[in-house]
C-alpha cells in the first residue's frame, strides 16, 4: 500500500494505492491520519480509486480512520470507491455509515470546497 | 596430564595473549614513529647542507638511500598492520563463533578497526527488514542527537554512494565533495565501505577523521575484511532473531488454535425436521471464523457464523468474547435485534476501533420450519429452494463492535422440505484461484445442490473440496492450511 496525501481548500486528501490489509500498512494509515489531525484537519476525503485489494484488516483501517476523524469533530468522505470494496460495503452494510462519491471532485463539492 | 576441560580458562589464556599482544603493538607503533621522526629529521638537515659541502652525487646517494629506507618502513609498518589486522579477525571470527549477540561483535569491530585504520568518528549501518527504514547498529564518536543525520546519510550521501555502487569510497576532503551530508562539524575526510553479503548490499561501515586525506586504498581494503566479518555476524544475528521470532509466532499461532478449537462445536445437533452440519478448517495464520450451535429449547436452535477481522491470539481472544456475550444474551432475551445490539454495545466497549466482527444469528423454530434471523454485516447466508429459486439472508444490520448503539432488523423465512440453507464465511466465497478469480455464490450453489441428496456431511465435503480444487496450485491442496480460515454450514430441511 502507499499513501499520499495533498491539501486542497484545507481537505486534506488521502490517495491510497495498492493492497489494503494488516499488518505495518495498518499502523501507517493510523500514523497518517492521527499526524493530519494533529495538523489541525478536519476535512478528509481517501481517494480509493487505486485500491485493487482490501480485507478484513484493511476495512478495519477505514472503519478506525473514520473513528479518529469523527471523535477529532472532523467528517470523512470516500471517492471513487471501486467495485471490489463496494461489495463489501454492501455485505458489512457500511455503506450506511461511509459517505462516498464517484471522484474527489464530487466529493470535494459536498465539503463546499 | 588432563587438559583444562573449562573453555573459560581458555578463553582467559587467549585474552592474556591478545593483551601481551596489543602490548607489542604499542611498542611497535612507538618504534615506528621514533624512526619516521628520525627520518624526517635527517631530511630536513640534508636540505640545509649547502651543496658545495658535498659532492652532488654523494648528495644524491644520501637522497636515495633516505628514500629506500622510508619505503622499508612503510613496507615493515604495512606488514606489521597486516599482521595485527589477521590477529583481530581471529579475535572477531571467534567471537561470532561463540557470540549470538550482535551488538557485541560489532562494538568487538569497531574497537579492533581502530587499531588498524584509525578514526574519530565510526559506525556500522545495516539496511532495516524491509529494504527501506535504516537502522544505526553500532557507532563511536557521533553525538546521540546527531544520530538522525547519520542514517539519512546512509540512504543518500557517501555512504548511499557506496551502497548504490557497491564499492568503497575514500573522500580526501569532504567539504569538496557535493555528496557529503555532514553530521559532525569537525569532520573532513570519509571512508565508507559497503557491506555485502550473497552479493547484497545489506549495510555500510563508515569512518570518519578530523585531519584531511585520512583514507587511502589500502585503508579501503583493511576496512573491506572487517567489514566483510562484520557482515557475516549481521547476517547470523539476524537469521538467529528470524528463528526466534517464528519460534514465538509458532507459540502464539498454537494458543489460537488451541482457543478457536475449544469454543467451536464437537458435533453437530440432533433438530426435529432438520439435518445440520458444520465445520471449520483453520488457516495456516488463524483466522477469527467461528460457528456456534446454542440450543435454546427442544424445538429452538440458534445458529451462529461469524467472521472476526484479524488473525492469530488477538482475533481468537475477541472470537472467545463474542461467544460468551452472544451466549449469555441469547438466552436471555428473545429478540434477535436486542441480543445483537447488545453484543454490538458490548463489542464496541471492548475492542480497538480497528476491529470489527461479521455475525449472522438465527433462531430455527423446528417444528413450525421457521428461521428468525438478523444479519450483522456477514457473508449472506444461501437460502436455495427445492423449486430452485436463490435467496440471499442478508436483511439485519451493521457490522458489529465498530460503532456504538446500532440498530438490527430481524427476518423471518420459512423452509419447505428439500430447502437447503448454507451459511459460510469468506474464506469459501472469496478463495481465489490463480487468475483471482473468486469461489463465488454461483459456485458454492452448484456444489451445494448437487451433493445434498446425500447429506449435510457430504455437502460439506464436496464444497470444501471445490473450494480446494478451483484454488489449486494458487494455494494450498489438500489436507495441508489455506490463506484463511474455512468455515461452513449447511441444513437442510427433511
Amino acid at each position: 500500500m502507499t499513501l499520499k496525501t495533498r491539501e486542497q481548500n484545507n481537505v486534506m486528501i488521502l490517495e491510497v494505492k495498492g493492497k489494503m490489509m494488516g499488518g505495518p500498512d495498518q499502523q501507517l494509515f493510523q500514523d497518517a491520519i492521527k499526524e493530519q489531525i494533529a495538523q489541525g484537519y478536519k476535512r478528509f476525503i481517501f481517494d480509493l480509486g487505486g485500491v485493487d485489494w482490501m480485507n478484513s484488516s484493511g476495512l478495519g483501517s477505514l472503519i478506525g480512520a473514520l473513528t479518529s476523524i469523527k471523535n477529532a469533530k472532523g467528517d470523512l468522505k470516500l471517492a471513487s470507491v471501486t467495485d471490489k470494496i463496494r461489495s463489501l460495503f454492501l455485505i458489512t452494510k457500511l455503506v450506511t455509515i461511509f459517505d462516498s462519491y464517484d471522484n474527489v471532485n464530487e466529493a470535494l463539492k459536498s465539503f463546499g470546497a | 596430564m588432563m587438559s583444562d576441560p573449562s573453555p573459560t580458562g581458555e578463553l582467559e589464556a587467549q585474552s592474556k595473549t591478545l593483551e601481551s599482544a596489543s602490548q607489542a603493538d604499542w611498542a611497535q607503533k612507538r618504534v615506528f614513529r621514533e624512526l619516521k621522526g628520525m627520518l624526517q629529521t635527517v631530511r630536513q638537515e640534508l636540505k640545509t647542507v649547502t651543496p658545495s659541502a658535498l659532492q652532488p652525487d654523494r648528495m644524491r646517494y644520501f637522497e636515495e638511500q633516505l628514500e629506500r629506507l622510508s619505503h622499508l618502513l612503510e613496507h615493515v609498518e604495512d606488514v606489521q598492520r597486516t599482521r595485527l589486522e589477521i590477529q583481530l579477525i581471529t579475535q572477531i571470527a571467534q567471537k561470532l563463533a561463540n557470540v549470538l549477540e550482535l551488538q557485541e561483535v560489532l562494538n568487538l569491530i569497531l574497537d579492533s578497526v581502530k587499531q588498524v585504520v584509525d578514526y574519530d568518528a565510526a559506525g556500522i549501518f545495516v539496511v532495516g527488514e524491509n529494504g527501506q527504514v535504516i537502522v544505526g547498529e553500532v557507532q563511536r564518536g557521533y553525538e546521540e542527537s546527531a544520530f538522525g543525520k547519520v542514517r539519512q546519510k546512509l540512504g543518500q550521501g557517501i555512504m548511499g554512494w557506496a551502497m548504490e555502487h557497491m564499492a568503497p569510497i575514500v573522500v580526501a576532503d569532504v567539504s569538496r565533495d557535493p555528496r557529503y551530508i555532514s553530521a559532525r562539524t569537525q569532520t573532513r575526510s570519509e571512508l565508507v565501505v559497503p557491506l555485502f553479503t550473497g552479493g547484497k548490499v545489506i549495510g555500510a561501515f563508515n569512518l570518519e577523521s578530523d585531519r584531511l586525506a585520512a583514507y587511502n586504498e589500502k585503508d579501503a581494503e583493511h576496512l573491506m575484511t572487517f567489514a566483510s566479518h562484520a557482515a557475516v555476524g549481521i547476517e547470523r544475528a539476524r537469521m538467529h532473531r528470524q528463528i526466534l521470532e517464528k519460534q514465538r509466532i509458532d507459540e502464539e499461532l498454537a494458543l489460537a488454535r488451541r482457543m478457536q478449537l475449544s469454543l467451536l462445536p464437537r458435533e453437530a445437533p440432533k433438530l426435529e425436521n432438520f439435518e445440520v452440519a458444520g465445520i471449520n478448517v483453520p488457516s495456516e495464520e488463524v483466522g477469527g471464523d467461528y460457528f456456534d450451535y446454542i440450543r435454546l429449547t427442544d424445538k429452538d436452535l440458534g445458529i451462529v457464523v461469524s467472521d472476526v477481522a484479524g488473525k492469530g491470539v488477538p482475533a481468537a481472544f475477541i472470537m472467545a468474547s463474542l461467544r460468551a456475550s452472544l451466549r449469555i444474551e441469547s438466552v436471555s432475551h428473545y429478540a434477535i435485534s436486542t441480543i445483537l445490539s447488545r453484543v454490538n454495545d458490548f463489542l464496541f466497549e471492548s475492542i480497538e476501533p480497528e476491529r470489527f466482527v461479521t455475525l449472522f444469528y438465527g433462531v430455527i423454530d423446528a417444528r413450525a420450519r421457521i428461521l428468525t434471523y438478523a444479519n450483522a454485516g456477514h457473508n449472506p447466508p444461501l437460502l436455495l429452494r427445492q423449486n430452485g429459486r436463490r435467496e440471499l439472508l442478508s436483511e439485519g444490520g451493521l457490522l458489529l463492535g465498530a460503532f456504538p448503539a446500532a440498530l438490527y432488523h430481524e427476518h423471518r423465512v420459512y423452509f419447505s422440505p428439500g430447502d437447503l440453507l448454507v451459511l459460510y464465511t469468506d474464506g469459501i466465497s472469496e478463495a481465489e484461484n490463480a487468475r483471482g478469480e473468486q469461489f463465488g455464490l454461483d459456485r458454492i450453489e452448484a456444489v451445494a445442490r448437487e451433493a445434498a441428496p446425500r447429506g449435510c456431511e457430504a455437502t460439506i465435503e464436496s464444497v470444501l473440496k471445490a473450494v480446494r480444487d478451483h484454488v489449486g496450485d494458487a494455494g494450498l491442496q489438500g489436507a495441508s492450511l489455506s490463506r484463511d480460515d474455512l468455515t461452513l454450514m449447511v441444513i437442510r430441511c427433511l
